[in-house]
């Protein structure tokens, strides 16, 4: 399988902290990706610079083979790379249809032009078409008319997730897409991911405290620890690195501080 | 007779409503639906009324009334591109104080060259001919002014449809998306820069065009008009009709248009002892508090009554509006 992403000695720093530092990891087109590491690793700074809402100081991303790295999120987001965010970021007074159908892309009554007088109504009917066909894949058709901020914290996550199939990307970002959701919309978020995966061929990057529910369902699985990867392989090597074993659980140090 | 006003006085104050109007919905723009706190709207209303007297008055270059006009709200949107550049990518309060800046900085060079003001600007006649406006003829000075008003509240009608029509269209949904998330629209692909210049150039341009009536109408600059009491005054109007309403950025130059008449009357004119101005200041105010704490949303929260949708029977939701 070829690479969709490519990340290469990537590094930034905020003040004094180096939030990344020196990341390296390939991400096959077509896996399913967990990133994983304890808080503060710098996995929520690698996302938001392969989104471009963070610059890098150091090292380059590829899509595609292309450098992404340094554009604005808009371009990025056009390339084909969609995300969502750890705290839920819908336009809550937006309907859940409207939260789907703004994500569109080359929307002509989006122009001024065109939306004077432009013949923007039969895009918009196709493009409703296309957000009833993906309100019908997460199960919420029944709440296509409510104010997505009204809608319960599982159902934003869904719209979340649908909005980035509305920008009909390739590569989805999802930030801790299980994080304070109840089990049986965990269940069914992560038989969305897996149709996506499967019948649409979407690669996903999760982020990911739950490492239970990361090492059943990923492909391919990255760990960081203090801005640096610390292994990258397939869950069951993984699981018996020592390096992420020491990450998590610590090893034990003396007084002095040393292991 | 209406309550005491003359018919002169009744076209006068329809006359303010047009204006009012047109300035309010333009912010309307900015401020309600692009999310925008613009604090420095006046200045374009201002830059609007200065390259029109420049553009048609005799001592300066003498063209025609349209192209006054159209040179006003050229400069304007040249004044708001060079202005929202650096601006628009400041946050919330910045953003604001910057544009203030931008309002006061117009009013202050503007004062600088006219402080005595500009007399004998020509009048607001759309037609170009002559028409006798000195004239002791109370029917022909009637008759005037009320063609004068038709222009202005034509030209009301269009702006209204203009802003309707954009907001109705995915161009208004883009721009109401952002104004909930700013960087989940990025991260959805849009150009959040572009959209927001965009808003800011075409409200820019249309209070100038507010801003050109205004003084074809006066046939007066006078800069120290253009201060931080009108900003106010048009941010109320939008605030109390609703933000992101079109017809509440209408009913509120309506309302706020009837207020300073009737503080106006209150205070019996120059030369009493109540300060029409301070009376206006009091009422304003006092009307802010009681919306914040019976409506915060405005009169007509943000979304427009659908009146002919409803006498028609048809349904159609806007895009960008939940059920």
């Amino acid at each position: 399988m070829s690479t969709i992403l490519e990340v290469k000695g990537l590094g930034v720093a905020f003040g004094g902290v180096r939030a990344v530092d020196g990341v390296s990891f390939d991400v096959r087109e077509g896996s399913i990706t967990g990133l994983i590491g304890p808080n503060g690793a710098g996995k929520t700074t690698v996302f938001d610079i392969a989104t471009g809402f963070t610059r890098p100081q150091h090292g380059e991303v590829r899509f595609r083979g292309r450098r992404i790295d340094g554009l604005p999120p808009h371009v990025i987001a056009r390339r084909g790379i969609g995300r969502t965010f750890q705290v839920i970021r819908l336009m809550p007074r937006l309907d859940a249809t409207n939260n789907l159908l703004v994500a569109q892309r080359d929307q002509v009554g989006e122009r001024i032009a065109g939306a004077l007088f432009g013949d923007w109504r039969r895009q918009e009917a196709e493009n409703r078409r296309t957000a009833q066909g993906i309100l019908e894949r997460v199960d919420l058709t029944h709440r296509k008319d409510v104010a997505a901020g009204s809608l319960s914290y599982g159902q934003q996550k869904l719209i979340e997730i649908g909005r980035t199939l509305s920008l009909d990307v390739d590569l989805i970002l999802l930030d801790e897409p299980m994080a304070g959701v109840n089990p049986a919309m965990r269940g069914q978020i992560l038989d969305l991911i897996h149709r996506l995966n499967e019948e649409h061929g979407k690669t996903f990057i999760i982020i990911e405290h739950d490492i239970q529910m990361i090492m059943g369902h990923s492909d391919d699985v990255i760990v960081l620890d203090h801005g640096k990867e610390i292994a990258q392989g397939p869950p069951q090597d993984i699981q018996n690195d020592p390096r992420v074993i020491e990450a998590y659980l610590g090893v034990g140090h003396d007084e002095e501080g040393k292991p | 007779m209406i309550l005491g006003l003359a018919t002169d006085q009744l076209l006068e104050l329809l006359w303010v409503m047009g204006i009012f109007s047109i300035l309010s919905l333009s912010l309307n723009l900015v401020v309600g639906q692009a999310g925008l706190f613009q604090l420095g709207h006046v200045g374009f209303f201002a830059i609007g009324g200065i390259m029109t007297v420049y553009g048609t008055h005799a001592d300066h270059l003498g063209l025609d009334l349209l192209a006054g006009i159209l040179l006003g709200m050229a400069v304007s949107a040249l004044c708001a591109v060079v202005i929202g550049l650096p601006t628009l990518r400041l946050r919330g309060d910045y953003f604001a104080i910057a544009t203030l800046g931008f309002a006061i900085i117009v009013r202050v060079i503007l004062e600088g060259y006219y402080i005595q003001g500009v007399y004998n600007i020509p009048p607001l006649n759309p037609f170009g001919h002559p028409i006798p406006f000195q004239t002791t003829v109370i029917g022909v000075t009637v008759g005037w002014r009320v063609i004068e008003l038709l222009f202005v509240l034509g030209l009301l009608a269009v702006v209204y449809l203009f802003l309707v029509r954009l907001d109705r269209a995915p161009f208004g949904r883009a721009l109401r998306a952002i104004r909930e998330d700013e960087v989940a629209a990025q991260a959805l692909g849009k150009n959040v820069m572009a959209f927001k210049l965009k808003a800011f150039v075409v409200s820019a341009m249309l209070a100038a065009l507010a801003g050109s009536l205004y003084v074809h109408h006066l046939r007066v600059f006078d800069p120290s008009a253009y201060d931080f009491n009108l900003t106010i005054l048009i941010l109320v109007m939008v605030i109390l009709g609703g933000l992101g309403s079109h017809q509440g950025a209408v009913l509120g130059a309506v309302l706020v248009t009837i207020l300073n008449e009737v503080a106006k009357q209150l205070s019996g004119g120059v030369g009493h002892d109540i300060d029409a101005a301070a009376l206006n200041n009091l009422l304003y105010s006092g009307l802010l508090v009681l919306l914040m704490v019976v409506r915060p949303q405005g009169i007509l929260g943000d979304r427009d009554l659908r009146l002919m949708d409803r006498l028609f029977g048809r349904f159609r939701r806007r895009p960008g509006e939940d059920g």
